[in-house]
């Protein structure tokens, strides 16, 4: 079994784990699904244990920052908005996860119900489908690794400096955000996360060309123009453009008197 | 933990303070239309019309003699040009038109699949060539200035590059050239772009754009939402919350969103060379980018330069729009430094002084 690089940190030890394996099912190809699986299982299981973290100190420090939220009296608003946004989920809608989702909307595109419902079928069965939401599950799981690291610093920070609390959720929530936005500027940066960014984009865009080449069989099948046919026809049309634009442009330079030719060479002391 | 010395009535406060927030959130915005946020909203008129391409000229401030000869604006194919005409009293292209400047615009338009053979000769040679001869045609001019904004500069630096004798001046704002002195910005915050695209292999990109036919906006768009990944969490609760009661500051940001979200498609074949042989390989500052079987010679920039860009500019790090400076074929070469980020050069009422006096003082001095 795959072993990532090990912190202490148990969250961040068993997303690395996760993604480690995952790595090396990609690079054994898609015969390797079964540790996948597993390590998908997994990278879910410690989501959720993410989750559970933030919730607990949420609670813990929730009775501190506001007793009265025990009767539910008087949760504040700022409160519950530092609950939402300590949620790791937030993390994959902070930037970090918007290449991943474009990816996802752009593939996907409308769902039809009728034309080609049975390639989009078929497709989603194939490899390039496998790889796609692997490679989604690698991407989450450096995302999840940064929660954990950014939550690690926050809660060190709120030992460190325990007057952080009593000075209220919104300012408590200032600071989260702001080892959260640091956390993600360097992850965003850092090999790990380029890799599986190219490997979700490269992921992506294999299944769409799939999709596409399953599509056209269809289409051509019943004598329906293809999406490559049409994109023939528009390099055909530009082509022709651009000779017209040359042809032009050559009958407007012999029109012209010689002595208005030349590029007057300017250079200004 | 600490003691607990935050105590319920504040909590009540904030709570209090925090829900009338978001009812003048949710108020102010269902009061405000679409049709209200309006950037880009300049009086211009088109002269011209290629394809989807439109070139228009600004109407001169009542009682504003001009000043200057024809100054074209050239944005780029990422984002849109409303960035320098954002509202009026954030707006380059006013503060120019109320300076005297004789200005001209290039939109783009929406490129569709059906433009994803256009290429940087065509935006360049064929569409900016048309319009700087029309302009000329209609100012009874030989000679255009070109004002470039972003990947704009580039489009400008290359047009004038091959085309110096049709260029008075050259200005640059925030125009990335050597793509990968990113290495040398003392902040690793910057330049994302940079870095994203050199993540990437040539094939990996030629992928891309072979399955979309262009590269989809939103791409583009995800990775400029990435350069602060928090405050696309904080920026429609927190942030809107925190403005709401401001009628001028909830503007200035639904106008910003709006300037934000609009992101058309990069024409395909532009868009290889933007990513593979810009960015990527860098070939512009190496002398190896090559347009219609030339390549661009910067040493043919023999106009007048000025270069502004930002010192905390993310997006292009300043080293990138540095690098000009030792290419160019002219003496008379200006930079400006400015203190803000990329955007701020267009909407920070700081900024909007200098960068209007320095271009106006710099054109008049070579008129």
């Amino acid at each position: 079994m795959a072993e990532g690089f090990k912190t202490g940190n148990p969250f961040f030890d068993a997303w690395s784990d996760a993604f480690a394996k995952g790595a090396e099912s990609m690079a054994a190809g898609t015969g390797a699904a079964a540790p996948w699986a597993e390590a998908m299982r997994e990278a879910e299981s410690n989501w959720a244990l993410c989750q559970r973290q933030a919730e607990d100190w949420m609670s813990a420090v929730g009775r501190q920052m506001a007793p009265g939220a025990e009767t539910g009296g008087s949760d504040g608003i700022a409160e519950e908005t530092l609950r939402r946004m300590l949620d790791p989920g937030q993390f994959l809608s902070a930037g970090t996860d918007e290449v991943n989702q474009s990816i996802q909307r752009l593939v996907e595109g409308p769902g039809f119900t009728d034309l080609g419902t049975l390639e989009r079928q078929v497709v989603k069965a194939t490899g390039e489908w496998l790889a796609l939401r692997q490679a989604s599950a690698a991407f989450k799981a450096i995302t999840a690794a940064a929660w954990s690291r950014a939550f690690a610093t926050f809660s060190q920070a709120t030992r460190d400096e325990p007057g952080i609390l009593s000075e209220g959720p919104r300012a408590v929530l200032d600071r989260w955000l702001k080892v959260a936005n640091d956390e993600l500027i360097r992850t965003q940066r850092s090999d790990a996360f380029l890799r599986a960014q190219r490997n979700l984009l490269t992921a992506g865009v294999d299944y769409r060309l799939k999709e596409r080449a399953l599509v056209e069989l269809w289409c051509e099948t019943h004598s329906i123009p293809t999406r490559s046919e049409v994109d023939e026809i528009h390099r055909a049309v530009h082509d022709l453009k651009a000779q017209v634009r040359e042809l032009k442009s050559r009958l407007a330079a012999e029109a012209r008197p010689p002595h208005q030719d030349g590029a007057p060479s300017r250079k200004r002391a | 933990m600490s003691e607990q010395t935050y105590r319920p009535d504040q909590a009540w406060r904030e709570s209090l303070e925090f829900g009338a927030g978001f009812a003048r959130s949710a108020e102010a915005l269902g009061r405000i239309s679409e049709m209200d946020v309006d950037v880009g909203a300049t009086p211009k008129t088109e002269i011209m019309r290629l394809e989807k391409v439109t070139l228009s000229r600004y109407t001169p401030l009542e009682g504003v003699e001009v000043r200057t000869g024809p100054v074209l604006i050239v944005y780029g194919l990422v984002g849109r040009y409303t960035m320098a005409d954002l509202q009026e009293d954030r707006s380059l292209v006013r503060n120019l038109l109320g300076r005297g400047v004789d200005l001209y615009l290039v939109e783009w338009g929406n490129p569709t699949r059906a433009d994803q053979f256009l290429g940087m000769e065509d935006y360049t040679d064929w569409f900016l060539g048309d319009c700087v001869d029309r302009i000329c045609a209609e100012a009874g001019v030989d000679q255009v200035t070109l004002l470039g904004i972003c990947e704009g500069g580039t489009f400008s630096t290359i047009y004038a590059a091959r085309h110096p004798e049709k260029v008075k001046n050259l200005i640059l704002t925030i125009t990335p050239i050597d793509f990968h002195a990113d290495a040398d910005d003392p902040d690793v915050t910057h330049g994302i772009l940079n870095v994203w695209a050199r993540s990437l292999g040539a094939q990996d990109i030629d992928r891309l754009i072979d399955a979309f036919g262009n590269l989809p906006g939103e791409i583009l768009g995800s990775v400029f939402e990435s350069l602060t990944p928090v405050r696309n969490l904080t920026k429609y609760n927190l942030d809107l919350h925190d403005i709401a009661s401001d009628d001028e500051r909830l503007m200035n940001f639904l106008r910003m969103e709006k300037w934000l979200a609009d992101r058309p498609s990069h024409p395909g074949t532009a868009a290889r060379q933007w990513l593979i042989d810009l960015y990527k390989e860098n070939r512009l500052v190496k002398g190896t980018f090559e347009l219609g079987g030339e390549a661009v010679d910067l040493g043919r920039l023999t106009m007048p330069v000025l270069n502004v860009f930002a010192l905390r500019d993310h997006i292009i790090p300043p080293p990138c729009a540095k690098a000009l400076g030792p290419l160019v074929g002219t003496d008379d070469y200006t930079e400006l430094a400015l203190p803000g980020g990329h955007v701020g050069v267009y909407v920070s009422s700081k900024s909007q002084g200098i960068v209007g006096d320095t271009v106006f003082d710099w054109l008049v001095e070579r008129q």
